[in-house]
């Protein structure tokens, strides 16, 4: 087997920092990223590390982060400018590896392959980062994933650490169980009943007892735990389609009912597109009858969208053509030929009210979650078990 | 009806008007070419009703008639005859039309000639003549811009004006660029702008002989017409508004860079090769940075690498960052037509001005791209 070398980069406090690089006013104090206190709804997005000293912390109700730290500086999210950072990041590391797995804007997975000098290359990642950026980032360097991404979170910020595999016993084990990326609170207190509380502890753990408690995703911890994780880079090209259907509790051929469902439809596949970051080239409907025939029906556009009413208005043309008015039991939408939506090509004459609207509605939506606000369209609809798909 | 006509003629005529012709019209008798034996010569005639292109040829007429043929079909026959004069008889009470050639003959069945529709014709036309190759080449240039996208009309269509000054301007956008084209044409009326479909002006530009004289066109209230010697194509004019270009134009600029298209082209078709992004399309994202006198052009796939290229450039200005459609800069390069280019830039979020160095008759707006 290849030896691999993945790095795991994390950069510090990224929000809160590019806003203290940009104000030097900011620099020293505490910053925190987020909802507006004044209207004490929302969460704190991320928190600088002078904030941090006061125990703010991310995901945090903004009320209580001004509690804690009334004296901070509040900010809002500035998405745009934070996408830009980010991407001038990612250029760094592809000239380092194709293979590069974003996990958030401030987050990726870099596999440097069977380079012998690995450790010598990720310095020079975190120095260029800094010296391109202004920025920080911690990484973390392993032959997996999971040990990888543990090593980037040892010391930050500015943190460097190497785990090989003859670490893991004397670093890797003696650390809590929830140090493993997939075991939530949750878990972490069903395995604490049966006293199990290190990463050791499970690693030595009866693989039968995990399996029958926690089933496949027992056997994935316990592996984890011995510093076993096979699953590869995926380079940002792994996601080849984003979609989503339902399946009504009574089918309909209720004709406008339909129109409001994929409405409904289109937004949860716009919003997952734009904050994944893609544009698509194609939408594809998606219609099952009561005798489960299935039908679908593509259309390519003339310029790639992520846009919700460009998405449904598609989609309802389709339905028109295709639809032969019996009744349906599933409706569903799905885009494919995705690219990056990192570059925006600019237009004259355009309208650009569509892509306002969806921006205010996303700052809205990462704010106080995708329910927050609604088109008055869909709130005849009632939430029903859907399928979101997104397949690479 | 019954005429004589040279297989050369007749190839010319029938291959030109078949262009017109959608052989899936719904309208069955427009699949079809309209054959009309008048006194001297015969009229043939293409239609999809959008544009219409109709042909005299010489031929001895030896008796009046009109008919229609499939087109398709009779297109492939006549370029296959032999190179001869070819004979055809049709009788009033029959449907179809025997062609003779040597010793052979064979038998079409034909559509109704009173079933057929064409363009209408219209005496209100405002005419003016221009040199067949200016006004190829101004139709080229234009075309780079022209837009697909049918749900918007007016921007797949060619604005004709005459902004004053003795002067004809085309103009169109696919919202992503535009261009313009003047040329000066001393004495033209002025014309009310009108929007031709660009498909249609296309065909236009194939059809006709770029070695007669002169051709003429004429604007009249919801068609033109293209007409020289013995071709006149009509045209339906997309009703629609075209938008206010010219409050797009920059009028300054805060950086002038003097570049070699060829240079420029090769520079571009390399670093377009290098844009293949993972879903194995290209993203034609590229960069363009300039520094004092020297222009970096690059871009970047994460499955393929990186090109970096600098050329030596003539500048003013300030130094800038910008990024383009790759290939919207290399249509614009390739028609162009002169041997050094000047791009104007306002920052990177507002539109390049190309323009050849020393022709000031064409210029070309493309907006960049924003991360």
């Amino acid at each position: 087997m290849r030896v691999k070398a993945i790095i795991h980069i994390d950069m510090d406090a990224f929000y809160a920092a590019i806003e203290q690089r940009d104000n030097p006013d900011l620099k020293g104090k505490p910053v925190i990223i987020g909802a507006d206190p004044k209207n004490g709804r929302g969460v704190v997005s991320t928190a600088s590390y002078e904030a941090r000293r006061y125990g703010v912390r991310s995901a945090m109700p903004i009320s209580q982060a001004y509690r804690l730290c009334p004296h901070g500086f509040f900010l809002p999210v500035n998405g745009e400018k934070y996408k830009k950072v980010s991407q001038e990041i990612k250029d760094i590391f592809y000239k380092y590896t194709p293979l590069v797995e974003p996990i958030a804007l401030d987050e990726a997975f870099l596999d440097l392959g069977g380079n012998v000098d690995v450790i010598h290359i990720a310095k020079e990642i975190q120095n260029k980062i800094y010296s391109e950026t202004g920025l920080s980032a911690s990484i973390g360097v392993s032959y997996n994933k999971f040990l990888a991404k543990l090593a980037s979170d040892w010391k930050k910020p500015r943190g460097f650490f190497v785990i090989r595999e003859e670490d893991v016993k004397k670093k890797v084990w003696p650390l809590p169980v929830d140090k493993i990326w997939g075991v939530g609170p949750k878990t972490k207190q069903l395995l604490l009943n049966w006293g199990i509380t290190t990463i050791g502890c499970l690693a030595k753990s009866s693989p039968d007892l995990l399996k029958s408690k926690l089933g496949q995703h027992g056997e994935e911890l316990r592996l984890l735990a011995l510093g076993i994780d096979e699953r590869p880079v995926k380079a940002d090209s792994s996601v080849k389609s984003i979609g989503k259907e339902t399946t009504f509790l009574h089918d309909t051929n209720d004709r406008e009912y339909l129109k409001t469902v994929l409405l409904t439809l289109s937004e949860n596949v716009g919003y997952r597109l734009r904050k994944n970051g893609y544009l698509c080239n194609t939408i594809m409907l998606k219609l099952r009858n009561s005798d489960f025939n299935t039908i679908t029906r593509n259309q390519s556009l003339n310029e790639p969208t992520n846009i919700d009413q460009v998405i449904y208005e598609t989609a309802k043309t389709l339905l028109i053509k295709n639809w032969s008015g019996e009744p349906l039991r599933l409706l569903g939408i799905s885009t494919s030929n995705l690219l990056p939506e990192s570059m925006r090509q600019l237009t004259f004459f355009n309208d650009d009210r569509n892509i306002n609207l969806v921006k205010a509605i996303d700052s809205i939506r990462s704010k106080h979650g995708f329910g927050s606000i609604k088109r008055a369209r869909v709130l005849q609809v009632k939430p029903s078990k859907g399928d979101e798909s997104v397949n690479g | 009806m019954r005429f004589t006509v040279s297989n050369t003629e007749l190839n010319r005529g029938v291959q030109a008007v078949a262009r017109a012709i959608s052989p899936r019209n719904t309208v069955s008798v427009l699949t079809g070419i309209y054959l009309e034996a008048k006194d001297d010569c015969l009229l043939l005639r293409g239609t999809d009703l959008e544009i219409g292109i109709e042909c005299n040829i010489k031929a001895n007429i030896e008796e009046k008639g009109t008919t229609v043929i499939p087109a398709k079909h009779f297109s492939e026959l006549v370029r296959k005859l032999p190179d001869t004069d070819i004979s055809f008889t049709k009788e009033k009470d029959k449907n179809n039309i025997i062609i003779k050639y040597l010793n052979s003959e064979l038998s079409f069945n034909t559509y109704d000639a009173e079933q057929y529709s064409f363009l209408p014709e219209i005496d209100n036309y405002c005419n003016f003549k221009i040199n067949p190759v200016i006004f190829s080449e101004m139709i080229k240039q234009v075309s780079i811009a022209i837009s697909h996208d049918d749900s918007r009309p007016a921007f797949t269509g060619v604005l004709f004006e005459t902004p004053g000054d003795n002067k004809l301007r085309f103009v169109s956008t696919d919202t992503h660029r535009l261009t313009l084209r003047d040329n000066p044409l001393p004495g033209i009326d002025i014309i009310k702008p009108v929007i031709v479909p660009g498909k249609a002006l296309q065909e236009v530009n194939k059809i006709i002989d770029k070695e007669t004289e002169e051709i003429t066109i004429g604007i009249g209230e919801n068609q033109a017409i293209f007409q020289t010697e013995d071709i006149k194509v009509k045209v339906r004019l997309i009703d629609g508004q075209f938008p206010v270009y010219q409050d797009v134009i920059p009028r300054d600029f805060s950086t002038l860079i003097k570049v070699h298209s060829a240079d420029l082209i090769k520079s571009l078709e390399r670093a377009i090769l290098m844009s293949y992004d993972e879903t194995k399309s290209s993203s034609n994202v590229i960069k363009l940075q300039l520094e004092g006198n020297t222009l970096v052009i690059s871009s970047q796939s994460s499955d393929l690498g990186y090109v970096h290229e600098e050329i030596n450039v003539y500048s003013e200005g300030e130094k800038i960052e910008i990024a383009f459609n790759g290939r919207y800069l290399l249509d614009i390069l390739k028609v162009i037509g002169d041997e050094n280019v000047k791009i104007k830039l306002n920052g990177s979020l507002s539109p390049a001005i190309f323009e050849g160095d020393t022709d000031s008759n064409y210029l070309c707006l493309i907006l960049p791209l924003r991360a």
